[in-house]
């Protein structure tokens, strides 16, 4: 049995709750409406029933009154249908231009290195036009040290007189968004109206009984606060600021880190804030905590590297300032060998020179005081033309040698001293070495200085190991011996002229070695243990 | 440092006590300057002491056990051991054998081995001091 709300169904729907247009509006005058009229469907128009319907009405007054009834209704839905489309349209278009802001935004922050710049950007793109709408907007960043909300730039007109001047200007101009992004990445801000002068001072407590603002952070909650909750709250001096109308404000977060809020109002326009208008800021500012956060790690990481430069450049003026001293020092040094050196022979020529004045007048006069006086002036002379020959640039002749040719040669001249010191000799050389770029007689001197300290380092005997090795573009040449090995503080100066270890040496062999090497341009090194031996390593390029 | 001009009750090294006022002191210089070590000879034995000589610790060791010597002139930077060795070693026999070190170098005063000698004087060419102090020193 059909009950009387199947009389209501829609003949078309297979076991649906849809109503059946016709039947409602049919029986709307014996009924009152009991039941919501349903949308006129395309499909009515495809009914069988609701064609069968229509068609029975013509000419028959009860029908003209039924298509009077389903005309004027089906206008007034039609009207309807027009509302929404305007609206669905118009917002529709809004979201459009939303996202095309957004996507200019992040475009320009991902080419923004600037976080001042990036601010004004993202504040730009909030207040810009058609858009997001709002008259004005602000950045409020955590400061994780003093835990505070710190007010950090404000873009948009303080007052309505501010508001007119920048907006007829832009007007006039017909600046477009493109061309503000773009100035502003050129840093060609328009002029400060001092709005973020004015909310720069202003610290707002990280604490969500104390701060509107902060609760919008800490909850992660966008707010569209009105005017009435707007007084109720403590925050004065935001009071003097914002739209008494009312504001937004929408955290800026990541999945990580609260950054902190982007804050909107319309101060000028007056219009009220809408709670779409708050969602779609909402998801901007989602879209642009991202990269907000990369220029926040951006912006440290450029502090440290500041920081770390300015320790390289201290360094670097501090080693400056050690080479400097310790060429000082090494002159120094230098000076103290040499006038040690010249000490003793003048310590003697004055001697002797004393007794041959004080003899010369009785017998004991002896001439053979005077030759002692020359012989000692000899060496002093002998030592000056050391000292005056050691700076002296060296001319290399340089051709291609058998590096190993050049040790057999060296070790031929100095076999007699090893056998007698009872030194074993130990030679792993490289065949590959017959073309080694180098002055054969200096090489040759560095040789007789490198194996006659080995020599010297060995009373007891010992082992002494030369070894050449070719590397990619050079030679390794390394000297060493089993011997009494240097002491570290020793170590550092034995490349210096005139510094010796040894009651005879003159200091100059070592530092002699060191200039013909550096003007092959090669390296010379030295490792050395006390009591287990010392390491001559020389390196030659075989491109020079 | 011992105070040069003290009266000290002075041993010779080898002989004991038995110095006689015919017997001049016995000087010896340690040296590995040749040409210093004829200097000082010269000089010494013409201010009536008897010198010996010697340029290394080996040398010095020997003649200073071997015969009498009342006093000793030594130099520092030696081949081998050097001058503060020797001196330790002449202090391990004789606490009281007199002592002077002798250097062209005035930097080893700071080395506490060097306050072992009765006195430290810097090489000169005017000798006038070394023979002062050595006069002092073996009461001559």
């Amino acid at each position: 049995m059909a009950s009387r709300n199947d009389f209501f169904r829609c003949p078309q729907a297979q076991q649906s709750d849809l109503n059946c247009w016709m039947n409602l509006v049919t029986q709307a005058k014996v009924l009152p409406t009991v039941l919501p009229l349903p949308n006129l469907s395309s499909d009515c128009f495809a009914c069988a029933y609701f064609n069968q319907n229509m068609s029975r009405s013509k000419g028959r007054r009860e029908a003209d009154q039924l298509a009077y009834s389903s005309l004027s209704l089906f206008l007034e839905q039609l009207g309807f249908y027009e509302t929404q489309l305007d609206y669905t349209t118009s917002n529709l278009s809004k979201r459009i231009e939303e996202l095309s802001i957004l996507k200019k935004v992040s475009d320009a922050l991902l080419e923004s290195k600037d976080l001042d710049k990036s601010f004004r950007l993202i504040l730009t793109g909030a207040t810009a036009g058609q858009a997001f709408g709002f008259n004005r907007a602000f950045i409020f960043l955590v400061n994780e040290k003093k835990k505070v909300l710190e007010g950090k730039i404000g873009v948009g007109p303080k007052d309505p007189q501010e508001a007119e001047r920048i907006w007829s200007e832009l007007r006039q101009k017909k600046v477009t968004f493109d061309q503000m992004t773009k100035d502003i990445l050129n840093g060609q801000t328009p002029p400060d109206t001092n709005l973020s002068a004015l909310i720069q001072g202003i610290n707002l407590p990280l604490d969500a009984n104390l701060s509107l603002i902060s609760k919008s952070l800490l909850q992660r909650k966008a707010f569209n606060v009105s005017s009435s909750e707007f007084t109720q709250i403590k925050e004065e001096r935001l009071f003097s600021i914002l739209s008494p109308k009312g504001f937004a404000v929408v955290p800026i977060v990541t999945e990580r880190k609260n950054l902190g809020v982007l804050v909107a109002d319309n101060l000028i326009t007056g219009e009220p804030i809408l709670d779409e208008d708050v969602t779609a800021l909402e998801t901007f500012a989602n879209e642009v905590g991202l990269q907000i956060e990369n220029l926040l790690l951006q912006k440290e990481l450029f502090l440290k590297l500041q920081e770390l430069e300015h320790v390289h450049n201290l360094l670097r003026e501090n080693q400056n300032y050690l080479l400097k001293h310790e060429h000082l020092a090494d002159m120094g040094k230098l000076a103290t060998t040499v006038a040690h050196e010249i000490k003793t022979p003048l310590i003697v020529i004055g001697g002797y020179a004393r007794r041959a004045l004080s003899n010369l007048k009785n017998e004991k006069f002896d001439p053979r005081d005077l030759e002692i006086i020359l012989s000692e002036v000899e060496r002093l002379e002998r030592l000056a033309s050391q000292i005056l020959d050691y700076p002296k640039e060296t001319k290399l002749f340089l051709t291609k040698q058998d590096l190993n040719g050049i040790i057999q040669e060296a070790l031929e001249v100095l076999e007699e001293r090893l056998k007698f010191s009872n030194i074993q000799l130990k030679t792993k050389s490289s065949k590959d070495i017959q073309e080694v770029p180098l002055d054969s007689q200096r090489i040759k001197q560095v040789l007789f200085n490198l194996i006659g300290n080995a020599i010297e380092a060995m009373p007891q005997g010992g082992i002494l190991t030369i070894t050449t090795q070719k590397k990619k573009n050079s030679v390794k040449l390394e000297v060493e011996d089993t011997g009494k090995g240097i002491p570290d503080e020793e170590v550092k100066n034995l490349f210096i002229p005139f510094y010796t270890t040894k009651p005879k040496g003159s200091g100059l062999g070592l530092a002699v070695s060191k200039k013909i090497i550096a003007d092959h341009k090669g390296t010379i090194g030295v490792q050395s243990q006390v009591n287990v031996g010392t390491k001559f390593t020389i390196i030659l390029p075989l491109n020079s | 440092m011992k105070n040069v001009s003290n009266e000290r009750n002075f041993a010779p090294y080898h002989t004991g006590q038995n110095r006689t006022q015919m017997t001049p002191p016995a000087i010896l210089v340690v040296d590995d300057e040749e040409h210093m070590l004829r200097l000082y000879e010269k000089e010494l034995s013409e201010d009536g002491y008897q010198v010996k000589t010697a340029t290394g610790a080996e040398d010095a060791l020997k003649i200073a056990q071997n015969g009498q010597v009342d006093l000793v002139v030594l130099d520092i930077k030696l081949e081998g051991k050097n001058g503060l060795e020797i001196l330790s070693d002449f202090r391990r026999i004789n606490k009281d054998l007199p002592i002077i070190l002798n250097s062209a170098y005035s930097t080893y005063k700071s080395d506490f081995q060097s306050w072992l000698a009765d006195a430290y004087l810097v090489k000169s060419s005017n000798l006038e001091e070394l023979k002062k102090t050595i006069r002092e020193l073996v009461n001559f």
